[in-house]
């Protein structure tokens, strides 16, 4: 019995009109694997352009979350105000080691300069300077939240 | 010009305060911001001021302005544990009394700055409530130093007060410059960018949008009501 309605659906397929099954095949066939591979290689090529952006932790594993996982209204984070210190140290160390525009800063009454390296270090130990820059990445995430959700955050440093 | 004088606190004022971002923000200063104060007020010569004492008898009816720049505390200003030129009550009043006090200098605005308006009857002093921070001099935008942009920031409130403008309208116009440049700047650095509002936010004095006077003085003050209100 399945045999013959094997040879029955092959029957109908060919009475078929060519232009119509080219129609069909297109309408219900998945895209090709090579296609596929292609659209993979692209996206790898753009991300080490775009290094990703944390501003926040999820709910749901307390893993960091990305400046778009924070804006997604359908992504459980926390961030801002409701991060312990702990979290905000963690999270300005890790945004502090990504930022590819970081500059050194100076502080009236510090001595030196506050480099990256120097800024790390100062988060990491909780210092007068280290929980002053914690304050500023902490204010930096909320001013970076406010301006990409309004689409005014600059191009180049998405 | 007028008859009035200015007396500068700066880095070299406190000898043991070698930081290089007093260094720089004194050089701005004395580059930019004396020339334009001179056109109106005469700098009163103090090189080297180890102490409220040293540079007490220099300060006559005529000085109408101390500006200052360096390292500064919640109690002093410079925080030198040596030598501290104002500290909350280590002043005599009449010295204080009148003049309108702007230090470029961190934290002096929680404490130092109410003391000398309540205690030492300034007029009005604009300051910092915490740390003012800016980019390191040699990073740049567009062939504009970044620290520069910074510094010039501050130095509105002297250009104001220069042009006759009272505390108020000085502290007014800084915020919102603050504000332009860190716009200015939010396309090549957000960082940045953004650093200038925290100092923005930082920045006390008279209430900006009232009349009314608060702990840090009369928000109609001015050079020429200063200097009115010293010769009378």
């Amino acid at each position: 019995m399945g045999q013959s309605k094997t040879r029955t659906d092959r029957s109908n397929r060919s009475a078929l009109p060519s232009i119509a099954w080219s129609a069909h095949q297109e309408r219900t066939s998945k895209p090709s694997r090579k296609k596929q591979r292609n659209t993979d290689a692209e996206s790898l090529i753009k991300k080490p352009n775009r290094p990703r952006v944390y501003a926040g932790f999820l709910h749901s594993n307390n893993k960091m979350a990305t400046i778009e996982q924070v804006l997604d209204p359908l992504v459980p984070t926390k961030s801002g105000r409701d991060l312990s210190l702990s979290e905000l140290q963690r999270l300005t160390l890790r945004r502090l080691r990504g930022d590819k525009h970081f500059i050194p800063m100076l502080m009236l009454g510090v001595e030196g300069v506050i480099d990256r390296k120097r800024a790390l270090a100062e988060v990491q130990s909780l210092s007068f300077i280290g929980r002053h820059l914690l304050q500023i990445e902490q204010d930096y995430i909320a001013f970076e939240i406010k301006l990409r959700s309004q689409g005014k955050w600059p191009a180049d440093h998405s | 010009m007028a008859s009035g004088s200015f007396l500068a606190i700066d880095y070299d004022s406190a000898s043991d305060d070698p930081h290089l971002s007093s260094r720089v923000a004194t050089e701005f200063r004395r580059a930019n911001v004396e020339p334009r104060l001179k056109q109106v007020l005469a700098l009163v010569p103090e090189p080297n001021a180890n102490g409220w004492k040293d540079i007490a008898d220099d300060i006559t009816n005529d000085v109408v302005y101390f500006s200052g720049c360096g390292h500064g505390s919640e109690m002093a200003f410079p925080a030198s544990p040596l030598a501290p030129v104002l500290t909350p009550g280590g002043y005599d009043t009449a010295k204080i009394r009148h003049r309108i006090i702007h230090l470029l200098a961190c934290s002096t605005a929680i404490g130092l700055g109410p003391d000398l308006v309540s205690n030492g009857k300034a007029d009005a002093f604009i300051g910092y409530a915490g740390l003012f921070s800016f980019p390191d001099p040699t990073a740049s935008v567009d062939g504009a130093t970044f620290a520069n942009i910074f510094l010039d920031c501050d130095a509105q409130i002297d250009y104001c007060l220069t042009e006759g403008g009272s505390v108020s309208d000085a502290i007014k116009l800084t915020k919102s410059y603050f504000q332009h440049q860190s716009d200015m700047l939010l396309a090549q650095n957000p960082r940045v960018a953004h650093c200038l509002l925290v100092n923005a936010g930082l920045l006390r004095g008279p209430l900006v949008d009232s009349d009314d006077d608060n702990e840090f003085g009369k928000s109609s003050a001015s050079f020429a009501s200063s200097l009115q209100a010293l010769s009378g």
